[in-house]
């Protein structure tokens, strides 16, 4: 997972001071008095008579957008598993535009505790629940509630308004947008806007996708196969790709494309031309370094066990020096948390492996989103999975 | 002892009355210790005076040596001006009339709040009628940001450590940015601020007093002489503007309706007491040199804005880049050069920017902080700005206060802006409630292939 250490330590429950408050309409002019005061507070009791009161300690801003209450909820999960190891101050928004009242609820949880090799980390968490007219005007509650002066990942959890000129301006406050393309309701429409959205701001803001993050095993099967330097002719005689996903009919390909972007990005592939088939069949092809055609198949495939647009399998066919070679990764089991790979090369290789699928916890991908901004190869692949999903359309 | 006096027909108990509820509502200690309230109600007193009845200021003197003699307060007066600015004159002309700026026994100091004037040349008519009065080193002219600790420990951090002030220059210095914002608009003040505007009410004393004590050389002590002869000489070095230069270097701006802190507010001109069509700034920016050898060739832009989406007060000093790049181009572009920013207020503290390497096989840089916050450093509450000030002013140390020739000198500087602006150059943009200001403050910085920090 790029070479960095994510070290994700339990916290010391008798070692959390923690401070709560909570309350119903309120304003943000009393939620910053508060939050201000909270952290005096608990800055003093950490002091205690003659040391040196807790310091600033505080990395990141995480602001998440909630579309409803399961979400703030992993949202919440993922910011205190965070803050156990990354001293942070947790921005937790979760927006309800139907209910008629204009109002700001508000949750502050404030705690400092120790790491266990004794780093003094101290985590807050401000929720607010907003409701009616001003879930539109989310843009102007952000800025204040901001640490200044250290990186702001916005993670829109639901479905990314990115037209939205108070989407724009929070965008332009953000360090990473971090989306998860896997519970997008228009996912064809919307990463085709994300692709689009260097354009739209002043400052281009680096962006990942969980749905991405949790391909990085599937990449990393893919480029152990041509790892070993007497397959690496196979790469530039790659001919035909073949990725399954979950769903039925069109389905959410996204990640299946990004998968499809990550190669013809990394491989010189130029888009020639797509084909929709039945039963949610699509085919691409492109032409590579060398003009020769490279076939891409998209299926969607029944999966009950796994999300929709996960993908269940990928197959690789190449050819060069006068051999040809499969590489196919399916997954198996009950649970879908194995893959199955089989390697066939010219006619006398078989390998065959049951190796693990674990899809890392939240918190973790978002661990890794963060230490890989600007993730130049997710968004070469971003730009490469919106043409491949604009010529199916 | 406090003796108020006022226009209005009050009795002492009603006064004790007033001040007992807003103590009660205002005070940092809460709840308010009774019995320290009581003691501190007991020694209000309160004489009803017009501020044209020259019998009224003799009731007040007479009412002023009852009280010396019952308490022993040796003479001693401070006259703090809590008044509208166009009041001053006739104010100091009756208290010295009566007698009261004499010091016959104890000392007699006047406190007079921003801003002092209009323009250079009601500043110099203040200052002239004061002086008239009062002598200059007992006129204290509050500028309630340098009571701020924040803003005493920009002297502090610079000349009291030694790994800053060989890096404070041309050399390294990139540039100076100074924002001064507020999320408020004109908060019931209309009718005054129609009149004043941006440049006046914020540049022309409190961003110039932190362009001041940013750009200073060392004073040789901590008095008042040294630290005020250094920042007169930091204004005399800001360069003046040319009429030709206004358009590009100087943006002007007015809110119009938005958001902020997620409430709708009205735009300016629909606010209480607010001309319809007025062409009153409620932000202003400005780029500028300071043209002496340190800061040669460093732009300074200073900010102030109404209405913007927060209340923030910083200095961000932009240092260079490194004139080499040991880790190449791609890798530098994703760090930001070093960056020292003092907060002034809210969040109180400074930051030091710089790179860190990225944990991880190859070379990635990072932009990461060293912080120091007020908050969680030190434990004990910082008096309040006016707290310091008038206790200050009791003890005679006017090193926090603004001298006359500051005063006029910032002036100076500014009136050539509101010259310009008058004539409509450049004309007054307008800005969204909720927003850093207008496109035209972005430009100013784009041109010179910079951008505002957001704070």
């Amino acid at each position: 997972m790029g070479g960095a250490v994510i070290r994700m330590h339990p916290r010391h429950p008798d070692q959390v001071r923690s401070a709560d408050w909570h309350e119903r309409g309120v304003t943000l002019n009393e939620v910053l008095a508060e939050v201000t005061g909270m952290h005096a507070q608990l800055a003093r009791r950490d002091a205690g008579d003659d040391s040196l009161p807790h310091p600033r300690n505080c990395c990141l801003n995480l602001v998440a957008i909630a579309d409803d209450d399961e979400e703030a909820r992993l949202a919440e999960h993922v910011g205190q598993a965070l803050s156990a190891h990354h001293p942070l101050r947790q921005l937790l928004l979760e927006l309800e535009p139907a209910q008629n009242v204009d109002r700001l609820d508000a949750w502050l949880h404030s705690e400092a505790h120790q790491t266990p090799d004794g780093m003094p980390v101290q985590f807050e968490r401000i929720r607010l629940k907003v409701t009616g007219a001003g879930t539109q005007r989310i843009d102007s509650l952000v800025p204040p509630l901001l640490v200044p002066e250290v990186p702001t990942c916005l993670w829109w959890l639901g479905n990314p308004p990115v037209s939205d000129e108070a989407f724009l301006r929070l965008l332009e406050l953000s360090d990473l947008l971090a989306v998860d393309s896997a519970t997008f309701e228009r996912p064809f429409l919307v990463t085709l806007e994300l692709a689009g959205l260097a354009d739209a701001v002043r400052r281009p803001v680096p962006i990942n996708d969980f749905h991405w993050a949790r391909l990085q095993p599937w990449r990393e099967l893919v480029a152990q196969f041509f790892q070993p330097a007497e397959r690496r002719g196979f790469l530039r005689g790659l001919n035909a790709v073949g990725v399954d996903y979950a769903g039925e009919g069109r389905g959410n390909r996204v990640a299946a494309a990004l998968l499809v972007g990550w190669m013809a990005s990394a491989l010189g592939w130029r888009l020639q031309r797509a084909a929709a088939g039945s039963g949610g069949v699509v085919a691409a092809f492109y032409a590579d370094a060398q003009d020769r055609t490279v076939e891409v198949h998209l299926r969607s495939v029944p999966a009950a066990a796994l999300a929709a647009g996960e993908l269940a399998a990928v197959r690789v066919e190449s050819a060069a020096g006068g051999r040809v070679s499969a590489f196919a990764a399916e997954r198996s089991g009950a649970d879908h948390q194995r893959v199955e790979v089989r390697i066939d090369i010219g006619e006398s290789e078989t390998l065959t492996e049951r190796l693990p699928l674990q899809t890392p916890a939240p918190v973790e991908l978002l661990v890794e989103m963060l230490n890989q901004r600007p993730d130049q190869v997710y968004m070469r692949s971003l730009g490469a999975a919106a043409d491949l999903l604009k010529a199916f359309r | 002892m406090v003796v108020g006096a006022a226009m209005d027909d009050l009795s002492e108990d009603d006064f004790r009355g007033r001040a007992k509820d807003s103590v009660t509502k205002f005070s940092r200690t809460q709840p308010v210790d009774e019995e320290v309230l009581k003691s501190f109600l007991g020694n209000l007193f309160y004489v009803p005076c017009k501020f044209d009845d020259a019998e009224a200021f003799k009731r007040l003197k007479s009412r002023l040596d009852e009280l010396e003699n019952q308490r022993h307060t040796g003479g001693n007066a401070v006259f703090y001006c809590a008044v509208p600015p166009p009041v001053y004159p006739q104010l100091v002309t009756q208290l010295g009339a009566c007698g009261l700026a004499r010091e016959e026994r104890g000392y007699r100091r006047i406190i007079i709040e921003k801003p002092f004037g209009t323009d250079l040349k009601s500043a110099r008519e203040l200052n002239t009628q004061l002086q008239k009065v009062f002598r200059e080193d007992n006129v204290y002219r509050i500028d309630h940001y340098l009571g701020k600790e924040t803003v005493q420990n920009i002297m502090v951090f610079r000349f009291a450590n030694s790994i800053f002030e060989p890096v404070w220059n041309c050399n390294f210095v990139d540039s100076i940015q100074i924002t001064v914002g507020e999320e408020l608009g004109v908060e019931g003040r209309g009718g005054y601020y129609d009149q004043a505007g941006a440049l006046r009410d914020i540049v022309q004393n409190h961003a110039l007093q932190l362009v001041t004590l940013t750009a200073m050389e060392p004073p040789v002590a901590f008095d008042a002489t040294s630290v005020r002869d250094e920042k007169v000489k930091v204004l005399r070095a800001v360069r003046p503007l040319e009429v030709s230069e206004m358009a590009a270097h100087t943006v002007r701006g007015q809110y119009a309706g938005g958001f902020v802190l997620g409430q709708e507010v009205p735009g300016y001109r629909q606010e209480p007491s607010v001309k319809p069509d007025s062409e009153t700034e409620t932000f202003a920016a400005v780029k500028f040199q300071v043209d002496n050898w340190r800061w040669a060739g460093v732009p300074f832009y200073v900010r102030s804005g109404k209405r913007m989406p927060k209340r923030v007060t910083e200095i961000r000093v932009q240092f260079k880049r490194p004139p080499h790049l040991t880790f190449g181009r791609e890798q530098i572009r994703e760090t930001q050069p070093n960056a020292l920013v003092l907060r002034i207020q809210p969040e109180e503290g400074i930051s030091l920017k710089f790179s860190a390497k990225v944990p991880s096989g190859g070379i990635r840089l990072r932009t990461v902080n060293m912080d120091f916050l007020y908050l969680s450093s030190f434990v004990a509450d910082a008096p309040d700005a006016y707290e310091r000030l008038l206790v200050d002013c009791m003890l005679g140390d006017p090193t926090l206060f603004t001298r006359s020739d500051e005063v006029e000198q910032a002036w100076t500087f500014v009136d050539a802006i509101e010259a310009s602006w008058r004539d409509g150059k450049p004309p007054l943009e307008t800005y969204k409630a909720g927003t850093w200001g207008p496109k035209g403050a972005d430009r100013l910085l784009e041109v010179d292939a910079r951008r505002w920090a957001v704070p």
